[in-house]
């Protein structure tokens, strides 16, 4: 049997998981659907009944990554327990399969409930909503490439690789020390962004938006320069870099972890 | 089965091992006896692979233990002091995590459970915490993995029960298994281990058998004003004392006396116990 990864233990770490947790994912499917329903509502109560697809993108993008990211900061909490974390080390299964089993419920598994837990509510929000007889209220469509819905699954990834990171780097209030790492981080970039591009450019006014957009003045002539779709992709393609990172330094940080 | 070399070993900057080095068989009931804070549940952790050494190795069944293979884990059960048990019942626990070692007997864990008088239908978080301590016993004697570690297993039993777990853990012992008990209570290894750990200033100052320690020392009592002692206590008959064992006699060995003895850093006495061969 493979030190490394063998389906049939992965399938009953994956079972046992399942049995030990179900009551507690119940319950927080319960919860999302709460939140879920008072976003939609709100905005159907505050315009006269209408609910647009902006909005209900708003609600999907949000309500995904604020819960998802807080669920994930949760995942890998045993092991900050250490009543807890001497069952999930010793327990007969690689460090791979245990890694797995999370990931796999924190980031597949959360997304395909969410999207069924988000269609349920809306469907029931728009159903019960009274929008004037000339605009009726429809329904997102999460793979319609123009209304973008789709970008929630991109900040998600991101998101999650930061939370699931923090969920093993930290023993306690993971959400908390990761979103302050996030915003550590964010604060940063925005921060010598502009210094940086201010002397590739060499230009003192020069005013920028972190892998968006800078702009500055040249002979009186105000100039906004954007990222390219090409940029953009390269942009994507540099997050996806980063979540891999954040995910393989969250598996090695498991190997490691001692208590 | 297990060998410790040079393991050194602490938290922060503070050392709790230095250069220790042990060698455990299968086939013995080890009772690793210490006082509070000399680290027992720290060496434990070092041999489930829970800690890593600073330097030195800890192998076990040929394995590092650092690397906590499924190979390895599969043949180890440990039994910590503070346990943590899922919103399950101990069937459904069973079923769950049983199969993970190759070696598990539900049969076995339900009679254990019987005889402990644990009831297997109850959801295992609404029991008490000395019934979760014996579910936790029970499940690690029924995996048969050929390491059992137990910290501080008595904790939360009461006497009967107590009892009932010397009694259930010298019942499975096997000549492949190796059990290792840690505790500060050391009465209640009385007529249970076989071999005797003493952790004391960051090393094992003593590992011998009982037939060993019994072979080279008595534990008798003598005349309060008797000098003829390696280490005694005063109690209302007169002395408690350890003494050479000069004359090939046998006596009990009293745990405690020898603990409290050796944790004076009673060095005669801890000269003649590690002495090779009889006296």
């Amino acid at each position: 049997m493979s030190n490394t990864f063998n389906l049939t233990r992965f399938i009953r770490l994956f079972k046992k998981h399942t049995l030990e947790h179900a009551k507690t994912y119940l319950l927080s499917t319960g919860v999302l659907a709460g939140v879920t329903a008072i976003g939609l509502g709100l905005f159907v109560v505050t315009n006269g009944g209408r609910l647009a697809i902006p909005l209900q993108n708003i609600v999907f993008i949000y309500v995904l990554t604020l819960a998802g990211s807080i669920f994930t900061s949760l995942v890998f909490a045993d092991l900050g327990d250490k009543r807890k974390a001497n069952q999930v080390l010793t327990l007969p299964a690689s460090h791979l399969e245990k890694f797995l089993v999370t990931w796999i419920y924190s980031f597949v598994i959360y997304q395909l409930l969410f999207i069924g837990v988000f269609y349920v509510v809306d469907w029931v929000i728009i159903g019960i909503s009274h929008p004037p007889a000339n605009d009726p209220n429809k329904m997102i469509n999460i793979f319609d490439l123009e209304q973008r819905a789709y970008m929630a699954f991109i900040v998600y990834a991101i998101f999650h690789g930061f939370t699931l990171w923090g969920a093993i780097f930290f023993e306690k209030l993971h959400f908390i020390k990761t979103a302050f790492i996030f915003f550590i981080y964010v604060l940063v970039f925005t921060v010598i962004n502009t210094p940086m591009l201010q002397f590739i450019i060499g230009k003192n006014d020069l005013r920028s938006f972190v892998f968006q957009q800078f702009s500055f003045t040249d002979n009186k002539r105000g100039w906004d320069i954007w990222a390219t779709d090409n940029m953009n992709h390269t942009t994507l393609i540099v997050f996806a870099i980063a979540v891999i990172i954040l995910w393989l330094s969250a598996f090695f940080r498991l190997k490691e972890k001692e208590i | 089965m297990i060998e410790l070399s040079q393991l050194t070993f602490g938290y922060g900057k503070q050392k709790l091992f230095d250069n220790l080095t042990l060698s455990l068989k299968p086939g013995h009931i080890y009772g690793l006896l210490g006082m509070n804070g000399a680290g027992k549940s720290t060496l434990l952790k070092n041999i489930a692979g829970l800690v890593f050494p600073w330097s030195g190795t800890c192998i076990v069944n040929g394995v590092n233990a650092d690397k906590r293979l499924p190979s390895f884990l599969q043949e180890l059960f440990f039994v910590p002091e503070e346990i943590y048990l899922p919103s399950v019942n101990a069937k459904q626990f069973a079923e769950s995590t049983g199969h993970f070692y190759p070696n598990f007997d539900f049969g076995q864990f339900i009679n254990i459970l019987t005889e402990f008088d644990v009831p297997i239908d109850k959801l295992l978080t609404k029991l008490s915490f000395g019934q979760q301590k014996k579910v936790i016993i029970a499940f690690g004697l029924s995996t048969n993995t050929s390491l059992l570690i137990m910290d501080e297993p008595t904790n939360g039993l009461d006497i009967p029960s107590k009892a009932q777990f010397r009694k259930i853990i010298a019942s499975a012992l096997t000549e492949d298994r190796c059990v290792i008990i840690s505790t500060h209570q050391v009465r209640d290894l009385d007529n249970l281990i076989d071999t005797v750990l003493v952790l004391h200033n960051r090393q094992i100052v003593l590992a011998s058998s009982l037939d060993e320690i019994a072979d080279k020392v008595n534990f008798s009592s003598i005349s309060i004003d008797s000098t003829d002692h390696i280490y005694a206590e005063e109690n209302i008959s007169g002395l408690h004392a350890i003494t050479k064992n000069t004359n090939g006699s046998y006596t009990k060995v009293d745990m405690e006396l020898l603990f409290n003895a050796i944790i004076s850093n009673n060095t005669q006495l801890i000269e003649i116990l590690n002495k090779p061969g009889h006296e």
